[in-house]
């Protein structure tokens, strides 16, 4: 009992864990981790976010535009209107009673910046009497000027129950939502939907907060720190989590978090913070979920590291099925079905215990070789144990091999997730994000190749010009692929061709631009959504279209359909000329329908 | 209830209800519905009168039905070409068959065949008689056929309309060949809906946008089927058009609307307008009947339609959607009971006959009310009667609505039937697209396309409009949520949804969008 008092108690531990998967994750969440920091000792995280400079700067201007952050909960809405407001006002902020906080402005006599912290929480009397202030903050014409945090369908809500006539208001701010317009003409309002502005660095800037947070000093003259054989899993796992190397899980979870938001998953900082919690104190132990120091180190000294595996951790192992659905950022991580994915090269290394691939005192041979002895001398009664095993070792290559250095190689980690082109779809959005942007040819002329196999039903090789077929619609109909145009290059095929816009944020899907030669205000997009690439490339590779989502299918087709009508209207109306499509040597070749030529030409 | 309606009820054109064998539904809904035509047949026959009488041509007044009499078209020759021939893939592919000799040889089958020496003779200009040409065009053609995998006979298999060369009607062949108008597919359901569109505020427009996009003669797949038609050929038969009791009722201008709403979509090619069309054309038509209903029966609103997006996963929703579904079906069994009920009461011949027991005035009283001759000889208690008339009435064949309403929604994405589950509303993706098509001209909020389907259809999906339809929900509000979120969830693997926060979803008509500005 005195032993135990005398071991190490780091109040980082527990405090990080308030940011973990707990019951108390509530709606006030900011204020819940003021007092928690408050309570504990330790300083909140302080998560770097670069628009608290630009508003800060907006806010201190001459006729300042109203300021409205919407987003998922989670984003940090209020967390950036408090940072806001305390630089604002060097440090004053507001009490978690107060719902709004006013700031009397230096400049103007009386006038004020309002900070609402959340409009759902007020009352529908105060939101009448706040109303006409805020239009007239919007319009430019208030004293006062507002922040105001809310999530987009109670703005809405806010104009459309008290916006008379035809809501124009109401219909601007639908449109801009829409639209992810910051701004528009006429309107003195600057529109932040942090749902949408989920930028790339957001991984680093949270795992930073984190592994540098000055309190893992209070570790120190702990004997789990200093363990050579039994380190404290909590430290291992900060290794884990700090590691910034191609092959890291920091670098795999970008990669994830990135692909996910490109594919309409926002994954927001609170749930990354979650995330990043639940890896370092993640525990699967007796029903505990996050380890403290004391669990840490009995778990240590008995070597039971299988309990505090960070690998599993991320993908919410530690909770049970109904806990883990609360929490989206699990839900994004198993989107991706990682370990899951039987691989003959990995699973061999796995078996034979290659050296080639990374070791891992903790988490790789120490709780996987018992089970892999066992599985071997008696396959049968050992098999399921050894199956959960080889998972968790596959999740663990996952995030320990770097895909830069094994592309296209079996040794490539995204074979063990189900984007087995997974690094094709990272290479393509880095590069179109490159000062010249343009995409890697081998990528282009795979996209192409699948995109013309969905579009004509033939198994072609043809892949350097998409043929746009236009499917005929017909109700239960038996459907004939028909050209309308070839498109490539602009120097290729002016009449219709096809770009690669760069400057796509990292966390947006690239996308495949068709532009009809004759009116380039026509343009259609493709959006190259991670799935979508997925499913393009493996038709490319030999894969039968019906296997994929009808999903992929419609995207197929809804662009296929919108060119042939941009391309129609380019020509003033007129209808392109059709041409039947035959495969020869695996090529596609057209050939013209004379009767169905129209007889403009003559 | 005796509604405003009542004085735009329109005279019957003479002649055109002699064949009937009553004048019930006749009267409530009109002239007529039949389950064997399918929703998509539906727009057929529309389609096909549009080509000959464009809608607005002929007007409606308080004391005057449309006396329209339409040509049907046979284009024989095409269709046997497209349908019927077997001898030209053969022959194109038979290399024992020198090229040059193809051509011949394949019409001496061709014309054996069709029963006539050079019938197929304009095709040797047309296609210079190049076998592979004339191949390749009915290729085209065989491709547009819709439904190809009904076994229909060859003179009731139609063609995806996108021109006025690519009608083809419902016909029959007698044993001579010659072809003469059938009713078996196109019951007259495609005339009513010509009608109701001819009698909307908005029959101008309609036809403007009919013309172009579905009957635009210089459609390149029209074109196609212009070339394989003999220019000569001008077998036609000719028809009037049915009955349609009412002058104005409000599910005119909701079907205009959604026409034009569809026919709209600028940015959808027009071979894929066909489809949603005949979906929400099929909704229409039973928020039509449910309106005739609730205004014969004097309930005081249509019946809603509980609509089922989970798949049947919730369980208790379905069961509300199956309860709802026959709810619709009663309702039209009650409109008959209430229409022969109330043209009772009021005929003297029918008061005069129970009071008096006088069979003769009770037989003049059905034939004045319902054209409807009593075939038995003796008449004993009136109200026994008036019973098996009834009862004759909903369990008629034809023109039923009782029996119709499964057929026109199963058919077009609204019911779904499961064994030992039966059968419930619930909408198909394919009917949402349409939805969506004939609703949504930009953007709007998830929450208020919902609200619009209420308001427009009494469609119920989510607990806002479960509130707003029912002082008590028949379901807990957990169930219509779920259903919401089902839908979403639904719309947006169709990418027509756009979620932008947990709080905030909008939907986009994919094909009205303004175009990227780049």
């Amino acid at each position: 009992m005195r032993e135990a008092k005398l071991q190490v108690q780091n109040p980082l531990v527990e405090f990080l864990a308030s940011y973990g998967p707990q019951p108390s994750s509530n709606s006030l969440y900011d204020e819940f981790v003021v007092s928690e920091a408050t309570k504990t000792g330790c300083e909140p995280l302080e998560i770097d976010q670069p628009l608290i400079d630009s508003l800060l700067a907006e806010l201190q201007k001459k006729g300042a535009k109203c300021v409205i952050l919407t987003g998922t909960a989670g984003d940090g809405k209020t967390y950036t209107a408090r940072q806001v407001l305390e630089r604002l006002s060097g440090g004053k902020s507001w009490s978690n009673a107060d719902k709004i906080y006013d700031f009397p402005k230096l400049d103007h006599e009386g006038s004020r910046v309002r900070f609402i912290k959340d409009l759902s929480e007020i009352t529908d009397t105060e939101k009448d009497g706040l109303f006409d202030a805020v239009i007239a903050a919007i319009k430019g014409e208030g004293a006062d000027t507002f922040v105001i945090c809310v999530n987009d369908g109670h703005l809405l809500q806010f104009f459309r129950k008290r916006e008379g006539g035809r809501k124009p208001i109401h219909d601007r701010i639908a449109t801009m939502l829409q639209r992810d317009e910051e701004s528009v003409e006429g309107m003195n309002l600057l529109l932040l939907n942090m749902s949408r502005t989920t930028v790339f660095t957001i991984v680093d800037r949270t795992i930073d907060a984190i592994a540098e947070h000055p309190k893992w000093a209070a570790c120190n003259g702990c004997p789990a720190l200093h363990s050579i054989n039994n380190r404290c899993p909590i430290r291992v796992n900060l290794d884990v989590l700090s590691r910034v190397e191609a092959g890291s899980l920091r670098g795999r979870l970008k990669d994830l978090v990135r692909m996910a938001a490109a594919d309409g998953q926002h994954v927001s900082i609170r749930q990354l913070i979650l995330l990043c919690v639940n890896v370092l104190l993640g525990a699967s132990k007796d029903g505990n979920v996050l380890l403290d120091c004391d669990k840490a180190r009995k778990l240590a000294q008995a070597f039971e590291y299988r309990y505090t595996n960070p690998y599993l951790n991320a993908f919410g192992e530690n909770l049970k099925e109904r806990e883990r659905v609360r929490y989206s950022a699990f839900s994004v991580m198993r989107r991706y079905g990682i370990g899951h994915e039987t691989n003959n090269h990995f699973d061999r290394g796995l078996l034979g215990d290659d050296s080639d691939l990374p070791r891992d005192q903790y988490y790789g041979s120490g709780i996987f070789d018992s089970v892999r002895e066992r599985y071997l001398a008696n396959p049968t009664e050992n098999a399921s144990d050894f199956h959960d095993a080889i998972v968790n070792q596959r999740r663990r290559l996952f995030f320990s091999i770097s895909p830069e250095a094994h592309a296209g190689t079996p040794k490539d980690p995204w074979a063990l997730s189900v984007f087995h082109h997974g690094k094709d779809y990272v290479r393509m959005s880095d590069a179109l994000k490159e000062e010249k942007p343009s995409v890697p040819d081998d990528i282009r002329r795979r996209l192409f190749q699948g995109i013309n196999r969905v579009m004509t039903g033939e198994m072609t090789k043809t892949d350097d010009m998409i043929w746009f077929t236009a499917p005929s619609g017909v109700f239960k109909g038996h459907e004939m692929a028909l050209l309308v145009i070839q498109a490539g290059s602009k120097s290729k095929t002016p009449a219709g061709y096809l770009t690669f816009p760069g400057s796509v944020p990292l966390t947006r899907a690239p996308i495949l631009r068709f532009i009809p030669g004759a009116d380039e205000r026509l343009a259609v997009d493709l959006p190259l959504r991670p799935t979508l690439l997925e499913c393009l490339l493996r038709i490319a590779d030999g894969a039968i279209l019906a296997s994929f989502s009808s999903e992929c299918r419609l995207e197929i087709e809804r662009f296929q359909l919108r060119a042939a009508a941009a391309l129609r209207e380019s020509m003033g109306g007129a209808s392109p000329d059709l041409q039947q499509i035959e495969l020869n040597g695996g090529l596609l070749q057209g050939r013209s329908i004379e009767v169905m030529a129209s007889e403009r030409d003559w | 209830m005796i509604t405003a309606n009542e004085e735009h009820l329109l005279p019957i054109p003479p002649g055109l209800l002699d064949k009937t064998d009553m004048r019930v539904q006749e009267m409530i809904h009109g002239h007529r519905f039949i389950p064997e035509q399918e929703p998509f047949m539906i727009v057929l026959e529309t389609l096909s009168i549009c080509t000959g009488i464009p809608i607005g041509t002929f007007t409606a007044t308080e004391n005057l039905h449309e006396s329209i009499e339409y040509e049907l078209k046979h284009r024989k020759k095409m269709r046997h070409l497209v349908f019927q021939d077997n001898a030209l893939e053969r022959i194109a592919a038979d290399e024992r068959i020198a090229d040059e000799e193809k051509w011949r040889s394949w019409k001496s089958h061709a014309e054996k065949a069709y029963g006539h020496v050079g019938a197929f003779d304009y095709l040797d200009v047309v296609f210079g008689s190049q076998i592979e040409k004339l191949l390749q065009a009915v290729r085209v053609l065989r491709s547009m056929e819709v439904d190809p995998d009904n076994s229909r006979r060859w003179t009731s298999r139609f063609l995806a309309v996108t021109g006025p060369d690519l009608i083809c009607n419902d016909l029959k062949e007698d044993a001579s060949g010659s072809w003469s108008p059938d009713r078996r597919f196109f019951g007259r359901g495609g005339e009513l809906v010509y009608l109701m569109l001819n009698r909307s505020k908005h029959a101008p427009e309609v036809r403007a946008k009919v013309d172009a996009r579905l009957l635009n003669p210089d459609d390149p797949v029209n074109r196609v089927a212009k070339a394989l038609c003999d220019p000569s050929e001008t077998f036609s038969s000719r028809t009037k058009l049915g009955y349609l009791p009412y002058l104005m009722q409000p599910s005119y201008d909701r079907m205009a609307q959604d026409w034009l709403g569809v026919l709209g979509t600028e940015r959808l090619p027009n071979g894929h307008l066909f489809e949603p069309l005949f979906r929400i054309t099929a909704l229409n038509l039973l928020v039509y009947l449910s309106e005739r209903e609730a205004s014969e029966t004097g309930d005081p609103a249509r019946e809603p339609i509980v609509l089922d997006m989970t798949d049947g996963r919730d369980k208790q929703l379905l069961q509300c959607c199956r309860a709802h579904l026959n709810r619709h079906r009663a309702a039209a069994n009650r409109a008959v009971q209430s229409y022969v009920d109330r043209c009772l009461s009021e005929n003297v011949h029918w008061i005069h006959g129970v009071k008096k027991g006088d069979s003769g005035s009770i037989r003049k009283a059905f034939e004045e009310c319902f054209d409807y001759i009593i075939n038995y000889p003796t008449i004993g208690d009136p109200s026994k009667v008036k019973r098996e008339f009834v009862d004759n009435a909903i369990s008629r064949d034809k023109n039923n609505a009782f029996t119709y309403i499964l057929p026109l929604t199963k058919n077009s994405g609204l019911v779904a039937a499961r064994r030992r589950v039966g059968t419930w509303f619930a909408a198909s993706d394919a009917m949402i697209f349409a939805m969506v098509l004939s609703n949504v001209a930009g953007t709007v909020e998830l929450r208020d396309f919902v609200s619009r389907l209420h308001d427009r259809y009494g469609i119920v999906i989510g607990p806002e409009e479960a509130r707003k339809e029912f002082e008590r929900p028949p379901v807990g509000v957990a169930s219509f949520e779920r259903n919401l979120a089902a839908l979403e969830h639904r719309m947006t693997r169709m990418s027509l949804t756009q979620r932008l926060s947990d709080d905030c979803a909008f939907v986009t008509n994919p094909y009205r969008q303004a175009p990227h500005a780049s």
